[in-house]
């Protein structure tokens, strides 16, 4: 295969995989290799590029293509969208690929053309878009939150494991060192055992809260609104949903903590060996059965964990703060200085100091500790090993380099990890759009269930909340919807795909 | 005098004030009064009836004028006829005002009590210079809009002697008064936290102010709604219902709110002048109050209340929907909200959960312990506990249940929460010292910036997230504004007492 050529259809018929495999002994020719791309035994030649294809690039699908593709060591080949007037940008930057509308199409068509792909749909096309994938052997990173409902992560995860290819979720900070400090600094003994952890961000900064329009729209010529349902229920379309904006709606996004918990809770996870929690309490702004609130207050609740040499983990609580609403700040802490940054941060408060840092587990530091001493250094280090900062490309370059060695481990958000910590960040919605059952919900993580739900247990949800003043004189319309909650909750751990989509999982 | 006289206008030259003064000798005729009226020398009859004026008459103050028709509504007053027109044909026989200047300037001498219920940047100056003028107030909660005028009424209660009331009317029920005497008896032990919340606003906050203004309606007179505030063109976003959202009137949830659900809690533990203050929320914004709000108030130790030591306490409050976490032995499925929010008293010995305007006061453990009912129990409306208190001489006069001796304190706190929260911005726990009303770690360094608008929109599906920011303001500027507000001119509030 040579390094420029384009894409040829169905003509090439080995897959990255079986070449990677088979260029070992090419692995000499290190000289002419920029330093970024540098690597361990059984490094691929630098001739070879991975034939990556994209699904949902019209957002944070393009960013991710872009440093893919800035090493030279992968090339677009495919690209598919369900929105070609969002998708177009991308589509200009490679004028070599093919487009198509349906992933599944695309899949068939270049099924040996592609060695890997790039998923960055809304949240609810995760799933399917990824296990269809990685059941045809392809490599696969795709974007936060994992997946729409905590079934899908575990799902994948397990098709990831049995595929054995390698996989990456786009919470690119995990590549980053801060989460690395972090982990090392925790595991170090440094804060002492942690009981209680706080994270929080200012998303989300957009609108949330909506109900469903009502007033009809046309759809337009670019849009295959069908595919962009994909598996979630019928609905008509209606701008409000995409391109921007469907992350607010629940069929299709999973609100501020979908958006920004892989991020934000990603460090604690790391750090804290947390795994299931075995409950969840959770209050927010007005919840309804379409859109995720404006701001949202989700604690979780883990169980004492095995120590690690350096450090117990008892019991310890994870409290998620969102849409602008903060912990309060620790003692000790500078007045003046901001907690976290703009977008977020976390804190850990130990038995020995509280660590702070700010999102994607950015410039952590121990209060009071100014100059803190490097604990040792454990973790590999993805912005050395690829000379790219975290937000530059570390993360997607890490992965392709994974891919060339064969290891499914090697990426540090690879599913065995992401798998569970995405379970856990949407796991927190059941929380939010439970709430109604005024209870500390109490969660089986082994077998995804709340077991403390009744099967005649109901919830009553604002299905739409008219406020209007009239003459001066408010008037409150709000209208419920009452739902057996036991089903409710089974409907979101698990979501009942069309027909059409069924089997893909 | 005919004391069943209702139109009085301004025929009437004799006071309620010298009228009072000159029934003493009539006081033989007691047998027929009620108890709970009786009182000591100087008191009026209980057969009198007060001659009551009502400012901001259009919404709740109206709901209190109801409460009072056993009295003379002598005068009302609003800004807005076409909202109070229901209160003004309700009272035909009350002389109508545009203006309470006017109203006190023209009918000073014929009323001996007023009802205030404006929007709540209005409260003290109406109020202040009532009662400068001797008269008795009833004002809706909260009491003020500032920390400054808090104090304000609270001195001018004590100088002129007269009757108060915040209109927080829970504190009338028989809620407060156990959740107190539970609390006194050491039934939870000592207290260091304190979890609030409210459900509210239920109603649209977080907004940009309107771009436009909009003509003002014939029966509106803008100029005097805006009264001490900086004029800005009207909008029926901000009026009539609407204003409590909007920071130059109104004060949030907070203000809605706390005044019902931190009663208990103010009362309870004796809470006083906060030390400390911190607080989050929603986009904040320079106009209009967040949709949900988190604030931290620190209390230092007080001295011992009954058999309960009162050691340094946190209070948590949270509205918007955002609610504290439940007690760990809370029942599954109970509502934690009773009737617009709650408080979760964390005593050493129990926790005690107290419902909104105090109600239905219960203790976690299941115990229901017999306590000395030590504290009076209304048995009037919140409204005729005062009309029975400005009926009772100074002297022997037995305070309202939410006098201004404790409303003006409590409310400091209420709005305490307000300040945390619009200076969250400066990133520290705000030091307070109550006494002086000042912040003792905001220095001449500190700036702070607020987003005026939020500008997001989405075209072509890409999103921009332009906001709107201030240039940065000095923030001992900016917070002493908030602390005492420069009126508008032409208004201005009585000289503090000494």
């Amino acid at each position: 295969m040579k390094k420029d050529k384009q894409p040829t259809g169905k003509k090439m018929n080995f897959s990255r995989r079986g070449f990677v495999k088979g260029t070992a002994l090419a692995a000499s020719a290190f000289t002419i290799v920029p330093r970024y791309v540098l690597g361990g035994k059984g490094y691929r030649a630098p001739s070879d590029v991975l034939n990556v294809v994209g699904v949902g690039v019209g957002g944070m699908g393009r960013s991710n293509l872009r440093n893919m593709v800035k090493t030279g060591e992968a090339k677009v080949v495919g690209l598919c969208d369900v929105d070609w007037t969002y998708a177009e940008r991308c589509f200009a930057d490679y004028p070599g690929a093919k487009k198509y509308y349906d992933f599944r199409m695309m899949y068939e068509d270049m099924a040996n053309d592609f060695d890997a792909v790039m998923i960055a749909t809304p949240d609810h096309i995760h799933a399917v878009a990824a296990a269809l994938a990685m059941k045809m052997k392809k490599h696969a990173y795709i974007q936060k939150p994992l997946t729409h409902s905590v079934w899908e992560s575990r799902r994948l995860r397990q098709i990831a494991d049995e595929e054995g290819v390698v996989t990456q979720m786009g919470n690119q900070g995990n590549s980053g060192e801060g989460i690395r400090k972090v982990c090392e600094w925790i595991w170090n003994g440094d804060l002492g055992s942690i009981t209680e952890v706080h994270a929080w961000t200012n998303r989300p900064i957009w609108p949330q809260g909506l109900e469903r329009p009502t007033e009809k729209a046309k759809v337009p010529k670019t849009l295959r609104w069908d595919l962009f349902l994909g598996p979630a229920p019928d609905r008509p379309y209606h701008p409000a949903y995409t391109p921007w904006n469907w992350r607010a709606w629940w069929d299709f996004g999973t609100g501020a903590l979908g958006d920004m918990a892989c991020h934000i809770m990603d460090p604690a996870f790391k750090a804290m060996n947390y795994g299931h929690p075995i409950a969840v309490e959770a209050s927010s702004t007005q919840v309804n059965t379409e859109s995720a609130p404006i701001a949202e207050k989700v604690t979780y609740y883990f169980p004492e964990r095995e120590n690690l040499p350096k450090v117990a983990y008892p019991a310890c609580t994870f409290t998620w703060w969102d849409g602008g609403m903060m912990p309060d700040r620790p003692e000790g802490l500078d007045d003046g200085k901001m907690m976290g940054d703009w977008g977020g941060g976390n804190m850990f408060i130990g038995s020995k100091g509280i660590l702070l840092c700010s999102t994607y587990g950015a410039n952590p530091y121990i209060l009071g500790k100014p100059d803190y001493p490097a604990a040792p250094k454990i973790l590999r280090r993805p912005e050395e090993d690829t000379g790219l900062k975290w937000n530059e490309g570390a993360h997607e370059i890490d992965w392709i380099h994974a891919i060339f060695k064969n290891d499914p481990k090697m990426p540090s958000s690879n599913l065995s990890y992401a798998g569970p910590l995405n379970e856990v960040v949407v796991m927190g919605n059941l929380g939010v759009r439970l709430q109604d059952l005024r209870r500390k919900l109490m969660w089986d993580g082994e077998n995804m269930k709340l077991t403390n739900i009744g099967s005649g247990d109901e919830i009553r949800v604002v299905t739409s909340d008219r406020f209007t003043v009239v003459d001066g004189d408010p008037k409150f319309d709000t209208q419920y919807a009452t739902m057996n909650a036991k089903q409710a909750a089974e409907e979101y751990v698990k979501h009942t795909y069309k027909e059409e989509w069924q089997g893909i999982l | 005098m005919d004391n069943n006289k209702k139109t009085l206008g301004n025929k009437l030259n004799l006071t309620r004030r010298k009228f009072v003064k000159g029934t003493a000798l009539t006081a033989s005729a007691f047998t027929i009064v009620p108890r709970h009226v009786l009182g000591g020398v100087g008191y009026k009859a209980p057969s009198d009836t007060l001659n009551i004026a009502g400012v901001g008459v259009g919404g709740m103050g109206f709901a209190n004028l109801k409460q009072l028709t056993t009295e003379n509504i002598v005068a009302l007053c609003d800004v807005d006829w076409k909202y109070a027109k229901p209160c003004f044909d309700a009272f035909p026989g009350a002389k109508k005002y545009w203006d309470w200047r006017k109203m006190y300037d023209e009918m000073g001498n014929d009323f001996d009590a007023v009802v205030v219920a404006t929007a709540d940047h209005t409260h003290a100056i109406v109020a202040a210079h009532a009662m400068t003028m001797g008269k008795h107030v009833y004002v809706q909660k909260p009491l003020t809009h500032s920390v400054y005028e808090s104090r304000l009424l609270t001195k001018l209660a004590k100088k002129y002697k007269v009757a108060t009331q915040m209109g927080n009317q829970g504190a009338s029920g028989e809620g407060v008064a156990e959740a107190c005497e539970l609390i006194w008896n050491g039934e939870i032990g000592e207290v260091t936290r304190v979890d609030s919340f409210t459900d509210r606003p239920i109603w649209p906050q977080g907004l940009n102010v309107p771009e436009q203004g909009q003509w003002v309606p014939d029966t509106l007179n803008w100029d005097l709604f805006i009264g001490p505030a900086k004029m800005r063109p009207y909008n029926e976003l901000y009026h009539p219902w609407n204003w409590r959202g909007w920071w130059d009137y109104g004060t949030g949830a907070l203000g809605d709110m706390a005044c019902h659900i931190l009663h208990p809690v103010f009362e309870g533990l004796k809470l006083g002048y906060p030390t400390k203050a911190q607080g989050s929320s929603t986009l904040l914004l320079t106009d209009c109050a967040p949709s949900a709000q988190a604030v931290k108030l620190t209390f230092p130790e007080r001295p011992k209340v009954g058999k309960a030591k009162m050691p340094e306490v946190e209070v948590n409050w949270y509205d918007g929907g955002i609610k504290p976490m439940m007690p760990e032995n809370w029942p599954a499925g109970k509502n934690m909200n009773n009737s617009g929010g709650a408080s979760v008293f964390y005593g050493t010995k129990d926790i005690l959960h107290v419902g909104c305007y105090g109600r239905t006061p219960w203790l976690l453990s299941g115990r229901k312990p017999e306590v000395p009912k030590t504290e009076r129990r209304v048995e009037l409306s919140h409204e005729m506990d005062w009309v029975r208190a400005c009926k009772e001489s100074p002297d022997n006069r037995v305070p309202c249940t939410s006098d201004f001796a404790e409303a003006g304190p409590f409310n400091e706190m209420v709005v305490m929460g307000v300040l945390a929260v619009r200076l969250q911005g400066l990133n520290k726990e705000l030091e307070w010292d109550g006494e002086n009303m000042r912040f003792t770690n905001i220095s001449d360094n500190d700036n702070v910036k607020i987003v005026i608008k939020d500008g997001f929109t989405i075209h072509d599906g890409h999103p921009t997230f332009n906001k709107d920011w201030t240039d940065p303001m000095t923030a001992t500027d900016f917070s002493q504004e908030l602390i005492k507000h420069t009126y508008r001119d032409g208004w201005s509030l009585p000289d503090m007492p000494s």
